[in-house]
């Protein structure tokens, strides 16, 4: 059996928590709850025919980068890098965890969930600016609602394939 | 290194009494590869597990979600490379429970190692309130600034087409000027009696109507103009002008006009000199429109009264007027037929007339008061007007003094 613990990471309150319910339970909740450290579930996951366990691991989130506890993303296999996209500020600070995780496990794979998609218009220059940044840094890129579901179960099965390809290469 | 052993000297009681759960530990003794060994009595429910689940041989990482990942981690520790592993504040899900927190923390204990439970909830509970408050207090004062930032783009649009608008006026109003000028000067010239033959009534008739309309409408240009001289945020001079002065000579400039209307004008100068900083020419225009509006509606036999003075007290205005400023003011007061209070708020927009003055066949522009009321904001001032119909009204004029001893 396949095991990876998968870490969510971003700014406070761009809806890791909601992803992690949204994914795990299948709940959403409008009113906003702060994380504080971390909190932790196991999902069985289907890849393509095989099966993975996430340790799904859903960390309290600050004003950015610099307030990442560190002992938490260790022996992280992956990770989702969330922004909210009303947030502009927690766009533009994706590159700062990508390069945190990168540093502490220069192999970790990761997903950038683009969350709060049903709050923005579909012209919006935000979501140019979450592509570049995900073209830049050649990471897989998700808009996602974790309030209508929407393409949630897709940002982790992402991330799960490549664990899995991962897995393979090995 | 503190010795710990499998005897329960770490669990005071237990079960525990709900107040004391922050002072509860537990711990899961293991060998070399983490199977486990043996464990506090405090440790299974910590852990939310049945007692059963630490039984001995068990693998640490089956029991202890956290630590599967941290494989690499743990063999430093194993090699003296690394002190311990700690992970705090972690909120092992329970369905339908309350959250607990926990801190791990994961030591060598020749020949194995030792799992250190502790549960934080009771400080993390409390800490999670703060950082809600502080975190939710953080996205409104985001939201603020970005509203903020929308109404101050909103507004340098709002400016720009002003200025905009206010351009292409000052542009046609001064393009007006000069074939205006030309059609009057020529209008002047067929009347000119020393130049040309005398014109029949018939034929000058028209001409003295073209005259008239005219000049009536190079006084309207002139006025544009002058509105938009006053849109600048400053006086275009900065001189001393003794007001007292000022009020006399536009007096005795209109001195004609209120013979012609029978209406009589009397003054009352400050006591003390009154001293603004400013546009003497501007000022001049505004207090002249206040008096020549004076002349032309309160009707024969009327009288207008003016008064210079420093007021007891500041008047309750919004926004109110600086009370750090030495202010003064100058009232025109008439006794003609007042504004209907419905007419009030609206007599220093541009362009207004009441209806009254509309069916009296007088003519203007409706943009004296406005020119008045933009002269002397330009100057840091503020007018204001009081009226009781069939009995006058009254325009007080708030101007910021310049203390000389100060200059
Ligand atoms: N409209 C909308 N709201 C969301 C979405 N995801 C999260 N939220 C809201 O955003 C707030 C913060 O979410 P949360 O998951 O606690 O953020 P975290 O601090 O990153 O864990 C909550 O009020 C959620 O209801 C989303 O996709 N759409
Ligand atoms: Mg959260």
């Amino acid at each position: 059996m396949i095991q990876r613990k998968v870490c969510l990471v971003g700014d406070f309150a761009v809806g890791k928590t909601s992803l992690f319910s949204r994914f795990v339970y299948n709940r959403f909740s409008e009113s906003y709850m702060t994380t504080i450290g971390v909190r932790l579930q196991r999902k069985v996951m289907l890849v393509e025919g095989q099966e993975l366990t996430l340790i799904l691991w859903d960390t309290e989130g600050g004003q950015d980068s610099t307030a990442v506890k560190r002992t938490y993303l260790g022996g992280a296999g992956g990770a989702i890098v969330v922004c909210d996209l009303t947030r502009e500020s927690s766009i533009r600070h994706w590159p700062d965890y990508i390069q945190l995780l990168r540093q502490i496990n220069p192999t970790i794979l990761l997903t950038l969930a683009a969350n709060k998609v049903d709050l923005l218009s579909p012209t919006h220059p935000h979501r140019t600016l979450a592509q570049q940044i995900a073209q830049e840094a050649k990471i897989p890129l998700i808009f996602t609602s974790a309030n209508t579901g929407e393409q949630v179960e897709n940002l982790f099965q992402t991330l799960a394939k490549e664990l899995l390809r991962a897995e393979v290469f090995h | 290194m503190l010795k710990y052993s499998t005897d329960k000297t770490l669990v005071p009681f237990f079960p525990p009494p709900e107040e004391l759960s922050l002072l509860i530990m537990g711990y899961i003794l293991c060998d070399a590869d983490l199977k486990i060994e043996g464990a506090s009595k405090s440790a299974a429910p910590l852990l939310d597990l049945p007692p059963e689940a630490l039984q001995k041989g068990q693998s640490l990482f089956k029991v202890c979600l956290p630590l599967v990942g941290n494989e690499a981690q743990i063999e430093a520790i194993r090699a003296g490379q690394l002190e311990h592993l700690l992970l705090e504040q972690v909120n092992l899900e329970r369905q339908g429970a309350k959250s607990r927190y926990l801190n791990l923390c994961l030591l060598l204990q020749p020949p194995g190692f030792i799992l250190l439970l502790s549960d934080v909830s009771q400080a993390s509970l409390q800490q999670q309130q703060v950082c809600q408050q502080h975190n939710e207090l953080l996205l409104l004062h985001e939201k603020l600034v970005l509203q903020n930032d929308q109404l101050q783009s909103l507004n340098r649009e709002l400016g720009e087409l002003s200025q905009r608008k206010s351009d292409m006026l000052a542009i046609a109003t001064h393009d007006l000027r000069s074939p205006l000028s030309g059609i009057i000067a020529y209008a002047d010239l067929l009347l000119d009696e020393s130049i040309f033959d005398p014109l029949t009534p018939d034929q000058r008739l028209p001409i003295e109507s073209i005259q008239r309309q005219g000049k009536n409408m190079l006084d309207l240009v002139d006025t544009l103009l002058d509105l938009r001289r006053l849109d600048s945020s400053e006086p275009q001079h900065q001189n001393t002008i003794n007001l007292d002065m000022l009020v006399q000579w536009v007096i005795r400039s209109l001195q004609d006009q209120a013979k012609l209307a029978e209406v009589t004008v009397t003054y009352q100068g400050a006591e003390q000199p009154f001293v603004v900083l400013g546009d003497s020419e501007v000022l001049q225009q505004a207090v002249g429109n206040l008096l020549s509006n004076g002349l032309k509606y309160t009707g024969r036999g009327g009288e207008i009264r003016l008064r210079l003075f420093v007021p007891p007290a500041l008047p309750d205005l919004l926004p109110p007027l600086d009370p750090t400023l030495t202010w003064g003011c100058l009232t025109v007061t008439d006794n003609g037929p007042g504004i209907a209070p419905d007419d009030m708020p609206h007599i220093f927009e541009p362009f207004f007339r009441t209806k009254e003055v509309r069916l009296s066949g007088l003519p203007g522009s409706g943009l004296g008061l406005t020119i008045v009321q933009k002269a002397i904001h330009q100057h840091g001032g503020r007018v204001i007007a009081q009226s009781q119909l069939k009995e006058g009204t009254t325009f007080t004029i708030f101007l910021p003094y310049v203390n000389q001893e100060a200059e």
